[in-house]
């Protein structure tokens, strides 16, 4: 699959390079989109190859990381249009959806995207109980019981709180 | 899941943590506990937080009882929200606030005062010090805390002391000899600070606010830096105000020193704001306050911008803020229904109302 980008056809001025997600999909990408990403900026001016292989990004989140890319480098939509495209991006996003997100943007090197997503993980999880993070993060629980029970009574108005959600 | 153990996306994520949650998550794993905890993350989330400021929120005490109230704008209508201590401040009383650190003292003062006590909210780290005691500089007049995480994760606290009486007449006159003593957290002691100085006896150096890297006290300040006292300008009120009853105070907020005097005869509240070269006061903001029952100023609210900035106002039962660029009041809390409201009193006083922020600052 091919796809262009959203400024529509390209002309002969605009440069382009396909990038290849790890699920094996190919992107059509303008190069001043691609430049925003900072790994994907030295691989170009590192090689002629027009052709860059994601091998850790599949299809669906590479997607979206384009549309983010294409989007901020146009230089038609202002700086306002574009904070609101930010918002957009990720209100209603899942969780899940925004973890790959923010390990894309580490691997492409794309710090405001990196921003926009982490903060919004941030959101969700701020009121989130421990065991939901531990769950979300795939992380095991390695305290003894009693370290946790020392770390719950040094801290104990951290968990004084009813509005905690585990979902 | 590989987030989980990569330090710099988890310090993204965290950046954007309240300090509550943080705590919290020290919990999930031993590598989140040592990022959480760690010098590395304290100076980021620090440098994040100068750029990304949070929400203004103010700390409001009822004087003379336990009971502290955590009030966040731009959310109207919702009830005061208790702020919980974890040590009880029945038996202290709050010296001030800087930027997340309390400086608490003893209720019932001792003579000569022993110790004072500095108390993180977020963390619920205190930690006692110890003043000088058997000082050959005399009585205490004000302990005043000074923290700012931009500059250092250390905080120091400034005393002042009466010096040496040399005869009688000292009590009796007017200007009043005095020397700073100023202790530091890094080294955890306490150092005699500059010469003493000259100060009018009216001083009230129990109100030190921290502004600029120095502590403000009516009328003049004190440099951490170069540990000189200096002189505040005359503040000049418009040639239309004449005599007046007063009520003012100075107000720190968002790294702008104010000057409030709330004309109480005229119903009108001036600001001024201290020029950063401490060149003049310049009359900021002018308003003109209406109401039945009288209103009270407790605090300022300011910020990035100019719409962002606001008189905290008090009246029987209700707290209200009045934007300065829309020059129109609207009310934040009305708390009438509270078992602790009292008809016809203005509880909550500005003394007692403090610019509230979070730090993970050790106590």
């Amino acid at each position: 699959m091919v796809t262009t980008d959203e400024k529509g056809p390209l002309t002969a001025k605009k440069k382009s390079v396909i990038i290849r997600s790890c699920d094996g999909d190919e992107f059509l990408v303008s190069e001043s989109a691609a430049v925003l990403s900072t790994s994907l900026k030295k691989i170009l001016e590192e090689k002629e190859d027009r052709l860059i292989h994601l091998s850790d990004i599949d299809n669906k989140t590479l997607a979206m990381v384009i549309a983010y890319l294409s989007t901020h480098a146009d230089d038609g939509l202002s700086d306002d249009l574009k904070r609101s495209f930010d918002q957009e991006f990720v209100s209603g996003k899942e969780f899940d959806v925004l973890k790959y997100l923010v390990l894309a943007t580490d691997t492409l090197q794309v710090t405001c995207l990196c921003y926009t997503v982490a903060k919004k993980m941030a959101d969700i999880m701020k009121n989130k109980l421990v065991e939901w993070v531990r769950r979300e993060f795939d992380i095991q629980n390695d305290y003894t019981p009693e370290a946790e029970a020392e770390i719950r009574r040094l801290d104990a108005w951290a968990w004084d709180d009813r509005q905690l959600e585990d979902d | 899941m590989i987030i989980a153990h990569n330090d710099d996306l988890l310090t993204e994520i965290f950046l954007w943590l309240p300090a509550k949650s943080l705590i919290r998550f020290k919990l999930v794993c031993k590598q989140w506990f040592s990022l959480i905890s760690s010098q590395y993350f304290f100076n980021r989330r620090t440098l994040h937080h100068r750029r990304y400021k949070p929400e203004p929120t103010l700390l409001l005490g009822l004087p003379e009882t336990s009971y502290y109230f955590h009030l966040k704008f731009r959310k109207y209508g919702e009830k005061l929200v208790p702020y919980n201590f974890s040590i009880p401040l029945t038996e202290q009383t709050i010296l001030s606030f800087c930027n997340g650190l309390f400086l608490l003292q003893r209720r019932n003062v001792e003579n000569p005062l022993k110790h004072c006590q500095i108390y993180n909210p977020a963390t619920k780290q205190s930690r006692k010090i110890l003043l000088n005691i058997n000082h050959r500089n005399g009585t205490v007049m004000g302990l005043s805390l000074a923290f700012d995480p931009l500059k250092s994760p250390h905080y120091k606290i400034i005393c002042v002391r009466g010096a040496r009486r040399r005869s009688p007449a000292f009590w009796q006159s007017w200007w009043r000899c005095f020397q700073i003593e100023v202790y530091d957290s890094e080294t955890r002691t306490w150092k005699l600070s500059g010469k003493t100085f000259r100060a009018p006896a009216g001083v009230r150096f129990n109100q030190g606010i921290y502004w600029k890297n120095g502590i403000h006290w009516r009328g003049i300040f004190f440099d951490l830096q170069d540990s000189l006292i200096g002189k505040h300008p005359e503040i000049v009120f418009p040639g239309d105000t004449g005599r007046d009853y007063l009520y003012d105070n100075y107000v720190e907020s968002y790294g702008y020193l104010h000057y409030i005097a709330h004309m109480l005869k005229r119903k009108s509240v001036m600001v001024f704001e201290l020029e950063s070269d401490y060149s003049q006061w310049t009359l900021k903001y002018r308003v003109d306050l209406n109401g039945d029952f009288g209103i009270s100023v407790l605090s300022i609210i300011r910020g990035e911008s100019e719409e962002d900035s606001a008189l905290v106002l008090h009246e029987p039962g209700k707290v209200m803020e009045y934007k300065f660029e829309e020059m129109s009041g609207k009310e934040i809390i009305d708390f009438r229904e509270e078992a602790f409201y009292e008809e016809h009193c203005f509880q909550f006083e500005s003394n007692f109302t403090f610019q509230f922020i979070e730090t993970l600052a050790p106590a």
